[in-house]
């Protein structure tokens, strides 16, 4: 079994340790972007996958997750590709490490001259050293051509039984191929490997592992570039595993249970908003990885009614393998007795729940109020910090101040009044997408001019701005999208905001609005995306319905499929269901 | 004829002047950013996906599925990420194309 299987049960106690956590390709640093909101309408049309239409009792069935299961066995390992020698595979390594430095050279030398200019003030010597190293550099390693029409631009594939390069497009390279019976070859861009006598990309264990290792090995470098100061895991440790992990799953062909970790949630009573959220925490990684790590147990436990408590249980139930839907009764009675304002059989918000949960969780852990760089699970994962700058318009002084925050909540009203100091502000009809929200929520706006006394110049009555950005990004950030509006009389916005699979907050973090002068804000020369700002999304919460009464459901990424949570009712879903739920 | 060949070489010339000094993967970078910010490439991944599920995985092919998906994902790229890219492969080519000649590349 490949991937889909093999991440979850044998390597998840370990508290997460950034990256190597992460199934993902390389470029995630941690990936997760938790999109939250009391929010969308889910689509009008049943779901449409293969096996779940007609499914509706309990929670996913055995047969329907071998479904999943045989989704990704289906592709046989190619043959060729196991018996090819050694020396093929070596000769892989070696070009894979080649088109990989190739491919970032720019950004290693980019990144090393930003370290530069962090600690020392540039100088033209100092430029011109580093453009002759990296002319240096250039001349040493070859751009790839193809070796019939001389293009680099496309897609590039090297031959791994001679050095020819060839072109896709225009056929060299299978013409090569086809003239001298070789017929494995590698391209440069993405790494896969086309087997010609399968006509098709082909993949096996050893070379996926190989290609893993050398790409953990040149993030690895990345990061230090980007963040030399950090500390992390050193990379031996993060490699380890890995491979083990790749002999244990691929001798036997061990398999996980077929339902670990999906499991329906009963609706004890207008629970929906708490089943969501639970859902929610069971599918982000980070918690999940902390609480199945057993740091908590409720028999060494002495608080009454503790949060984390009833996570803990949580896990373990829905981790048990059981298929039947499970119900949260004892976390409902336990948010009941330590929230009064939660207690009773009412709806509720699923975004107050949320953050009540995320409190007592902490409690929990912590069994304090002390929030502030707390070492538990909850503020590991989602706390960040907010930086607000008020800059004062007559005077240029900046009052800066940093606020915790745990989620962000996104503002859906059109504005009535455009802010000039950001061109890429949404359209005057309001936003359309979660990056025209983050625009918004980080454009500076103007305050009040009684509201504001600059502290320099002492002047009460002057125009200031004030822009939010991100001081530090969490690992998981969650997102609210305020589509309850209380004017006059209170109404939902039903705005469809669309939600993109991955997410670059690099541009909303203050690192970047201050490296980049008025001239680089404007794209003119984008620095990189940073490794530590890429999120990709695991969890969507859907609200259908009215301010008053309505419905939650929410989408969930399980071992790279997606499956929707409708209380008990657990089904597949695709990606495009999940980014098409909407107004 | 000899024209042809002239404009083949520059644009050999200038395909390679772009890779080394890392223009393109920055025109990529931020190719990518668009296409993901307008929600093109999360389609397109919808849609090959739907594609190789009804087909099955064993009967589908890279080639197959390029030809299936390619017409229609190249026309569903939004008017204003492409004029942002010519844009400004235009302005690097101006800015860069003085010294550039058009003689055949050494051979490696």
């Amino acid at each position: 079994m490949p991937k889909a299987g093999r991440s979850t049960s044998s390597s998840l106690p370990s508290p997460a340790p950034s990256w190597s956590d992460s199934t993902l390709p390389f470029q995630t640093l941690l990936a997760s972007t938790g999109s939250f909101g009391n929010t969308y309408v889910p689509p009008a049309t049943p779901l449409t996958t293969q096996s779940s239409a007609d499914r509706s009792p309990g929670a996913i069935e055995g047969d329907s997750l071998d479904a999943v299961h045989r989704a990704g066995a289906h592709v046989p390992e190619c043959t060729h590709l196991g018996q090819a020698k050694p020396s093929t595979l070596q000769r892989y390594r070696t070009l894979v490490k080649y088109s990989l430095f190739q491919k970032y050279q720019h950004r290693f030398l980019a990144g090393f001259q930003a370290n530069q200019r962090d600690c020392a003030p540039p100088k033209g010597v100092r430029l011109q050293k580093l453009e002759a190293k990296r002319d240096a550099i250039l001349a040493r390693i070859p751009t790839p051509q193809c070796a019939t029409c001389r293009r680099s631009f496309g897609q590039l594939l090297v031959c791994l039984h001679c050095d020819f390069t060839g072109c896709w497009s225009n056929g060299h390279l299978r013409a090569h191929q086809k003239a001298n019976k070789h017929y494995l070859a590698v391209e440069l861009g993405t790494l896969a490997v086309y087997c010609a006598r399968c006509r098709d990309y082909v993949y096996s264990h050893p070379w996926e592992a190989m290609l893993r290792q050398e790409r953990l090995r040149i993030y690895h470098r990345l990061c230090q570039l980007a963040e030399p100061r950090t500390r992390r895991l050193p990379l031996a440790e993060c490699l380890a595993p890995e491979t083990n992990n790749h002999d244990s799953t691929g001798a036997d062909g061990a398999l996980p249970g077929p339902c670990d970790g999906i499991r329906g949630l009963r609706n004890l009573g207008s629970t929906c908003f708490m089943n969501v959220v639970l859902q929610a925490f069971v599918h982000n990684p980070l918690l999940r990885a902390h609480f199945l790590s057993d740091p908590h147990s409720a028999n060494r436990c002495t608080r009454e009614a503790c949060i984390a408590c009833q996570m803990d249980q949580l896990y373990g139930q829905v981790f048990s393998g059981e298929t039947t839907p499970y119900g949260p009764s004892g976390f409902l009675r336990a948010m009941w007795q330590s929230s009064t304002e939660l207690a009773g059989y009412a709806q509720q918000d699923a975004h107050e729940f949320f953050i009540t949960a995320l409190n007592q969780i902490h409690m929990g852990l912590c069994g304090d109020d002390h929030t502030f760089n707390c070492p538990c699970a909850v503020h590991q994962t989602f706390a960040g910090q907010l930086q607000s700058t008020v800059t004062c318009l007559s005077c240029g002084h900046q009052a800066v101040a940093n606020d915790p925050l745990l989620d962000v909540s996104l503002d859906l009203r059109p504005h009535t009044k455009r802010t000039r100091a950001e061109p890429l502000a949404a359209s005057d009809d309001g936003p359309h997408s979660l990056l025209d929200c983050l625009h918004r929520f980080t454009a500076a706006e103007s305050l009040d001019a009684q509201g504001y006394m600059c502290g320099s110049c002492g002047s009460a009555c002057q125009a200031a701005t004030k822009q939010l950005l991100f001081k530090s990004l969490p690992p998981v950030l969650s997102f609210q999208l305020k589509r309850f509006e209380h004017h006059s009389s209170a109404s939902k916005i039903e705005t469809f905001i669309r939600v993109p699979s991955e997410l670059d907050m690099s541009p909303f973090t203050t690192r970047r609005a201050a490296g980049g002068n008025p001239r680089n804000a404007e794209s003119a020369s984008p620095s990189p995306p940073h490794p530590a700002c890429h999120y990709q999304l695991f969890a969507v919460i859907n609200h259908e319905g009215t301010l008053e009464t309505g419905h939650y459901t929410m989408f969930a990424r399980h071992r790279k499929q997606w499956f929707r949570f409708d209380d008990h009712l657990v089904t597949l879903a695709s990606l495009s269901d999940v980014l098409q739920a909407k107004a | 004829m000899a024209q042809d060949a002239v404009a083949d070489r520059v644009k050999v010339a200038v395909e390679q002047r772009l890779v080394e000094s890392g223009e393109k993967e920055r025109l990529q970078e931020i190719l990518r950013a668009h296409l993901i910010e307008s929600g093109w490439k999360d389609h397109v991944k919808a849609q090959c996906r739907d594609i190789i599920r009804a087909r099955g995985a064993a009967n589908s092919s890279v080639e197959q599925l390029m030809r299936e998906v390619a017409p229609d994902a190249r026309a569903n790229i939004p008017e204003n990420v492409k004029r942002t890219l010519l844009t400004r492969l235009k302005t690097y080519l101006m800015e860069n194309i003085q010294d550039l000649d058009a003689t055949p590349p050494s051979q490696p």
